[in-house]
């Protein structure tokens, strides 16, 4: 649990300072959806789910906008990246950052669908379409690191699928 | 069929997930103070480790800003050498109006704006996602911040306070479409109509004009319009008989004084536009816009907003639509100012003032030959 609060912090410490003051056109790179994503892609549906509401509330605490809406968005694209079947994914190592990838902009396109129905019509805008580019795009890139520091986090635990 | 356990496990977590979301989500719209106090918390507590952070990739930060807007701000340079050039003659005759302004005021019993405390903040977080249109201040609840107290740069108007805990607070920028700003337009220059035109229009709408004239002698009669009174009949004329013979030159400045809207913005991106215009409606493009200022705003009626940018006939409506073009540059802010204003606190004005004072009194020159 420690571990997991450890790169959780890490993670939105990155977030919150660098990218938000740095955004390729126009659009934030959201890499807590990439951890969310990775997450579900090690942890399983359930585990993963769980945890990525858990990322999703933490950024939540951080930010103005309605309480609850990255918890949705980050567990649902959680739980749809652990449906995936195990084996081609342990066996083929150009997946992860596909999935990676996927995931992450299935995180950022949950966000901008909840807040919209909530109320935040300005959501969907040509920045969130930005914002899924170079998350997905950055979700490539560093999906093998994430996958790491996830399987670090739950190291011990047997939590893990591979 | 039934289903088989480990799907109805894995169908009751998203149920749950999504139950337990949808009810933190509705509490957090409708405004809960334990929730708030809770993120407030978190800010609080979280606020040393973005600081670290920040601090570790501000080189980073300075190489992307330096890559990506050299050019623009090699532009913006040249372009505002220029216009300081230009606004030095401009500043000397607007400090002779801000002292006349402050004058009025005191004599109206109004607090000059340059009396209204302000606190100087720092911003320390930018907008983290997409749709947010907050950034974050050092300064919080423990430096008198309440929310709605307007936000400023030097320019004008950014936003109002939002959320805050006691040592931060989130400054909703302009275009944030949940804020609100009571606006005046202030129509400036000469216009296609006549004076008596605008005090008709005036007349019909309930008033809400000024015309002033300056007047320089010459060779045949001139007329000045005293400052109408607020239902719209011009005050007596005064027939001024020339003393010199400098040829006759005549400049009428008609002053629009109010349109009265609620500014709001749409989105970061999208425009900010006034609605619920009303009165004459005699808007037009590059005309400024100010703060109103009312008994229920936290917004002092002496800060300036933008210009008007574009104006249109609303579709399926009588009103017109009216696009603000701030003049802070909002996605550029370093050190705000947020004006601790509260109205409450705002000394009573003297009824009495406006109806007793005399028409301002019409000077000559001496003549010069």
């Amino acid at each position: 649990m420690l571990r997991i609060a450890l790169v959780l912090l890490t993670v939105l410490g990155v977030q919150t300072s660098f990218l938000s003051e740095v955004r390729p056109f126009g659009g934030v790179v959201d890499i807590v959806a990439v951890l969310a994503a990775v997450t579900g892609l090690i942890a399983g549906p359930r585990r993963g789910a769980r945890a990525g509401f858990m990322f999703g509330i933490g950024f939540d605490l951080l930010i103005a906008t309605p309480f609850g809406i990255k918890g949705l968005a980050y567990g649902l694209a959680a739980f749809a990246v652990g449906l995936l079947p195990d084996e081609p994914i342990s066996n083929v190592r150009f997946l992860v950052p596909m999935i990676a990838a996927g995931g992450a902009a299935i995180a950022v396109l949950a966000e901008g669908v909840v807040a919209a129905i909530f109320g935040r019509g300005e959501a969907f805008s040509s920045d969130l379409f930005a914002a899924l580019i170079v998350t997905a795009a950055v979700g490539a890139l560093l999906g093998p690191v994430a996958k790491r520091a996830v399987r670090w986090a739950m190291m011990g635990a047997d939590r893990a699928r591979f | 069929m039934p289903l088989p356990i480990r799907g109805a496990s894995r169908g009751r977590v998203v149920f749950v997930l999504i139950l337990l979301s949808v009810t933190l989500i509705t509490v957090s719209v409708r405004g809960n103070s334990t929730l708030e106090g809770a993120r407030s918390t978190s800010r609080d507590w979280f606020s040393p480790v973005r600081d670290a952070f920040g601090k570790v990739f501000h080189p980073f930060e300075n190489v992307w800003h330096g890559v990506r807007d050299y050019d623009k701000l090699r532009q913006d340079y040249l372009a505002l050498k220029d216009q300081v050039s230009r606004n030095e003659g401009v500043s000397i005759e607007a400090e002779t109006q801000v002292k006349e302004l402050n004058e009025l005021r005191a004599q109206f019993g109004l607090l000059p704006c340059s009396a209204i405390p302000k606190k100087l903040a720092e911003v320390v977080g930018r907008p983290a996602t997409n749709y947010e249109s907050s950034v974050e201040i050092n300064k919080g609840a423990d430096d008198g911040l309440v929310t709605g107290m307007p936000a400023v740069t030097p320019a004008g108007l950014v936003g109002r306070v939002g959320q805050k805990s006691s040592t931060h607070a989130f400054v909703q920028l302009l275009y944030d479409p949940t804020v609100h700003f009571s606006v005046n337009i202030l129509g400036t220059a000469n216009t296609s109509k006549t004076p008596q035109e605008i005090l008709d229009a005036s007349a019909q709408a309930g008033g809400g004009i000024t015309t002033t004239s300056t007047t320089v002698a010459g060779d045949t009669p001139t007329t000045t319009t005293a400052p109408a009174e607020s239902d719209g009949n011009a005050a007596p004329t005064t027939t001024v008989v020339p003393t010199t013979t400098v040829p006759a030159t005549t400049t009428t400045t008609t002053l629009v004084a109010t349109e009265l809207g609620d500014l709001h913005g749409n989105g970061r991106g999208k425009p900010i536009t006034i609605d619920f215009l009303r009165g004459v409606q005699n808007v037009r493009v590059g005309d400024p816009v100010v703060t109103a200022g009312n008994d229920s705003s936290l917004a002092p009626p002496c800060i300036p907003v933008g210009r008007v940018k574009s104006v249109s006939a609303k579709k399926g409506s009588s009103q017109l639509e009216v696009v603000v073009e701030p003049v802070a540059d909002i996605d550029r802010l370093g050190l705000l100012t947020i004006v601790l204003y509260n109205p409450a606190r705002r000394p009573p004005p003297e009824v009495t003032a406006p109806t007793t004072a005399p028409a301002a009194p019409v000077t000559t020159s001496p003549p010069t030959t």
